[in-house]
């Protein structure tokens, strides 16, 4: 924990009014401090413990792929529902699709309306190329689950959060490495991506809403070719 | 001493009872799918045994349909989702899918068949090749690998590209792919299959893995506070349905007839005990035979149970007709009297057993068991009433005096007045109605109406695009190559009629699959068109999608490094592509699984493909019916033959035999005629009906010629009481849901009665001569 400190000289200490400006001077220290203190006081766990889903989340989100195949950058934005049974990408740009994961499968359905991926999972939520983030989502056993199969690291400053997570044995449809940060206290707003051939994905969250909100939120995505709500 | 020979006797009964009694209850495995009653044991088709293999499967799945109009869609994808899981860890499920391709991960298996793209390519590869080598398709090519790189996946769509820089393996199974058994994404319905580790059949099993169900579905609603519908069908759903209905027939009509018979006969013998002593005879006589069918089948139709059952109604008439005759002796003399009347029941049981050998001979396994029920119920009831009936009614002290006295029929005048009415009718009945009588060969008629599990079993399956279950292409080669060949030559025909809308879908071994021929032409086709120019304008492509050419693998030539099935064994695809795929030693053969289709438009497309053949179950099974129908009513008119030679060798002259049977066909041609007069269409049970109560008939003809005890009035009091308590116990079988038992009450019941009327009217002149 960084010490954050302060020295004062009072040399109006015997003063009644000195006294009082003395008092408001260090309460005008006290309220940023408490939150940094807050932040800089979370340990892994309570950080994997806030990150699990209780209500559903709806995020704006920006993706980057960066891929050595593909001749410049691509980027991809739309929304991103969070709930504790499913996740969601609601792709709008550059064209739309919808990518649901639930507990036992993948379904991603193109512009066209058409089914053009549908994956079994093994395991619930164990999407390969998402696995370290849906881990934290909807992973359930904690800390020592987690460091079975990434080494964790929690860096904390005076305003953000950022959780790095390494595979301990990488894989190639995996990603080898995590990057996850927040603002302290708060909920994560960039994920990176990186996998063993040098490709990276950048994801930039925006929370939009939460709760019932996003619940229905979440009831009104349809599929790309069907009337979406704001339309 | 007599009374010491009683009471051993009474022992050696009452040991042979319960042992008999308690060995049917115990040890009787009782089944009750059609199919087993009439479906021939070893079909010598190879569609039956294709039919047969995915009908087991099929019969082990559910289809659950979770309708959810009104709640939004997480709501109802968490329901579904939880429900999935909760089955898929019940420990009677071996699986939980919701579409037939999710059924292997399909990511997985383009990484194996990623080598061997080029070489599967197309059915056409001629043409496909040319096409892909385009301009235009290359770009579209291009296009199609930077959107797969850019979908939920890329990592595995990076691996792929490696050995199929094309990516010509999603292209391939994207056109002939599983397309069957795929939901439709109806937003108020989300549809799922579950497939259980037990028989469709084990219904046991099934009943409680329903139960189970409904329980999981009501718990998982309650949790979400919302209301969802939850249906489901299949195989397992109508078997339990038919096992219920089946079993409340059993004792719908074991309840009725028990107290029908046993009011009868309280009626005419006034007497409880008699009544008890004719109740356990007919219990020990149908336990031995269940328990000797099931010693020989290894199980007990159900159907052969409820047809055996009414053998009742043959058995009967050997009790009623000793506890007439010796019921009314003193003690003493009981013995005397049956052995005087020993020889007819003798004779009787012989012309029985005579009908029901020959029936059995035309091949339904069903008929066979039946065969073998009835030997042995006949056998025993005539062990009974010779060697313990007399002993029995002494022990219980019983007296028979029957109070039914039908002597009026043995009158004068009703045989003069009856000789002219039965002349005319039959002229009428025989002459108009026989050559009107069409007989049906359509098992269905003998199924279940059970037209509520029938709706929701269409409405569940018309939000599916699923296999048809019993109807398939049939492709056979003589080795593994020319049936794969030929399967190809059939998949070419197929895909136009897809397009015209006369088949909905369909799942061939190929493209899991190739022969080595087309593999071949696929890598020559390949191999031949691919040069420095190809390359380059893919460059030209790959850069022009926005992607980074100088990166990509280098399009190289097809390899001759062939796919085979062997290959296959083992991989995750294998399970499903073995269905598919029947090697035998003189032949193999290959299954294409058909969706919704035009039966005369599949047919007329497969003509001219050698070994390729459309086959249809129920038609088939139809077309066998009837084959056995004409060989059963052939076998049964060579049974009365012998019946007839039997009888002139004991009489010691044709004539004689011919009078006593007279009744007896004259009851059956009458009831033919009635059949065609009234547009009866009468079936193979209604035949089994006929030959019952040819033999019951032909029983009271002997009776009633033989007349054993020297007193015909006696004689015919014991026919009357037998005729009257069977065609009740038979018209008790109208009573029951099941169709197949209709057929018999309302041909029996009529027929005996028209039987024993016609035996005064036959016979008795020629009685009283003899």
């Amino acid at each position: 924990m960084r010490k954050i400190a302060s020295r004062t000289s009072c040399r109006a200490a015997n003063s009644r009014s000195f006294r009082l400006a003395g008092y408001l001077w260090w309460l005008s220290f006290l309220v940023p401090v408490s939150s940094l203190v807050h932040a800089a006081d979370e340990t892994l766990d309570t950080l994997l413990t806030r990150l699990q889903i209780h209500k559903t989340q709806q995020l704006a989100y920006r993706e980057t792929r960066h891929m050595q195949l593909l001749s410049e950058p691509w980027q991809a934005s739309g929304e991103l529902f969070i709930a504790s049974h499913r996740l969601v990408i609601a792709q709008r740009e550059p064209q739309r699709s919808l990518t649901e994961i639930t507990a036992t499968h993948l379904q991603h359905i193109n512009a066209q309306n058409e089914i053009v991926t549908r994956l079994v999972l093994k395991q619930p939520f164990a999407v390969p190329v998402l696995k370290p983030f849906l881990m934290l989502l909807y992973g359930s056993g904690g800390v020592g689950q987690l460091q079975r199969v990434y080494r964790p690291e929690l860096l904390q400053d005076r305003t953000r959060w950022t959780l790095r997570l390494a595979a301990v044995a990488p894989a190639d449809d995996q990603p080898s490495a995590m990057t996850l940060s927040g603002a302290a206290g708060r909920q994560p707003d960039s994920l990176v991506l990186e996998f063993a051939d040098g490709d990276f994905t950048e994801w930039q969250f925006t929370p939009l809403a939460s709760g019932s909100e996003a619940d229905a939120a979440l009831a009104a995505v349809r599929a790309p070719q069907d009337t979406w709500p704001d339309e | 001493m007599i009374r010491s020979l009683h009471k051993s006797r009474l022992g050696v009964f009452l040991l042979l009872a319960v042992v008999i009694v308690a060995l049917a209850i115990l040890r009787t495995d009782m089944r009750t799918d059609i199919r087993d009653f009439f479906f021939p044991g070893a079909a010598v088709d190879a569609g039956f045994r294709v039919g047969q293999q995915q009908a087991g499967q099929l019969a082990r799945r559910y289809i659950v349909s979770i309708t959810h109009a009104g709640a939004d869609a997480a709501t109802a994808r968490a329901l579904v989702d939880s429900l999935q899981q909760a089955l898929s860890g019940h420990a009677a499920v071996s699986r939980v899918w919701s579409g037939l391709s999710s059924d292997v991960s399909m990511l997985d298996q383009l990484q194996r068949y990623a080598p061997h793209a080029t070489q599967l390519y197309s059915l056409q590869p001629q043409l496909a090749i040319g096409d892909v080598f385009s301009d235009a398709g290359l770009q579209a090519r291009a296009v199609f690998v930077r959107q797969a790189l850019l979908g939920p996946d890329p990592q595995r769509i990076k691996a792929l590209l490696a050995d199929d820089p094309l990516l010509l393996g999603m292209d391939v199974f994207a056109r002939h792919g599983m397309q069957t058994d795929s939901p439709p994404r109806d937003p108020e319905t989300t549809t799922f299959f579950v497939e259980t580790h037990h028989s469709g059949l084990d219904t046991d099993m099934q009943a409680g893995f329903q139960r189970e169900l409904q329980r999981l579905f009501t718990d998982l609603q309650a949790q979400q506070g919302t209301t969802f519908g939850l249906e489901y069908t299949g195989v397992p759903v109508f078997s339990v349905a038919i096992k219920e209905q089946v079993s409340g027939d059993v004792h719908r009509i074991a309840l009725f007839s028990m107290l029908a018979i046993a009011l009868l006969a309280w009626l005419v013998f006034r007497s409880l005990r008699a009544v008890l002593l004719l109740g356990v005879l007919l219990l020990v006589t149908v336990a031995f035979a269940a328990s000797l069918s099931q010693w020989v089948f290894g199980y007990v139709h159900g159907l052969t149970l409820a047809l055996g059952a009414t053998l009742t109604g043959v058995c009967i008439d050997y009790f009623i007709h000793g506890m007439v005759h010796a019921g009314s002796a003193e003690p003493r003399q009981r013995q005397q009297a049956i052995r005087r009347i020993w020889p007819a029941l003798l004779t009787a049981a012989a012309t029985t057993l005579i009908g029901y050998v020959a029936l059995s001979l035309s091949g339904y396994p069903g008929l066979q068991q039946l065969a073998v029920f009835a030997v042995a119920g006949i056998a025993m009831a005539l062990l009974l009433t010779r060697y313990f009936l007399a002993d029995l009614l002494s022990a219980m002290r019983v007296r028979v005096e029957p109070s039914l006295d039908l002597g009026v029929l043995l009158g004068t005048a009703y045989r003069r007045r009856g000789r002219v009415l039965l002349a005319i009718l039959a002229s009428v009945v025989v002459v108009l109605g026989i050559g009107r009588v069409e007989w049906r060969d359509d098992m269905g008629l003998l199924s279940m109406e059970m037209e509520q599990l029938r709706d929701n079993d269409s409405r569940i399956r018309a939000r599916l695009s699923s296999a048809e279950p019993g109807r398939f292409v049939l492709v056979a080669g003589k080795d593994m190559e020319e049936a794969l060949q030929r399967g190809e030559a059939v998949q070419r025909l197929l895909l136009p009629l897809q397009a015209d809308g006369k088949l909905d879908g369909f799942a061939a071994v190929y493209p899991w699959l190739a022969s080595q021929r087309l593999q071949s032409d696929n890598a020559a086709a390949w191999n031949t068109a691919l040069d420095d120019d190809v390359r380059a304008r893919w460059h030209q492509a790959l850069a022009q999608a926005g992607l980074n050419a100088d990166l990509f693998p280098p399009l190289s030539s097809a390899t001759q490094a062939f796919l085979s099935a062997d290959d296959l064994e083992g991989s995750a695809l294998w399970p499903l592509l073995s269905q598919q795929l029947l090697v035998e030693p003189a032949q193999t053969m290959t299954v294409i699984w058909l969706s919704r289709h035009d039966p005369g438009a599949l047919v007329a497309a497969l003509q001219g493909i050698a070994g390729a053949r459309y086959f249809s179950q129920k038609d088939s099974l139809d077309t066998l019916s009837a084959n056995y129908r004409k060989r059963a009513v052939t076998l049964l008119a060579w049974g009365i033959v012998a019946i007839l030679l039997m009888l002139a060798v004991r009489y010691r002259s044709i004539l004689p035999a011919l009078q006593v049977l007279s009744p007896a066909l004259l009851a059956v041609l009458l009831m033919l005629g009635l059949w065609g007069l009234f547009a009866v269409s009468p079936g193979i049970l209604h035949l089994i009906g006929l030959l019952l109560a040819t033999a019951i008939c032909a029983d009271y003809g002997i009776f009633f010629f033989e007349n054993g005890g020297g007193n015909l009035q006696r004689t015919f009091q014991a026919i009357s009481v037998s005729a009257l308590t069977t065609a009740v116990s038979f018209a008790c079988l109208g009573a029951a849901d099941t169709p197949a038992l209709h057929a018999l009450a309302w041909t029996v019941a009529p027929g005996v009665l028209l039987g024993f009327l016609l035996c005064p009217l036959l016979l008795h002149g020629h009685n009283n001569r003899r």
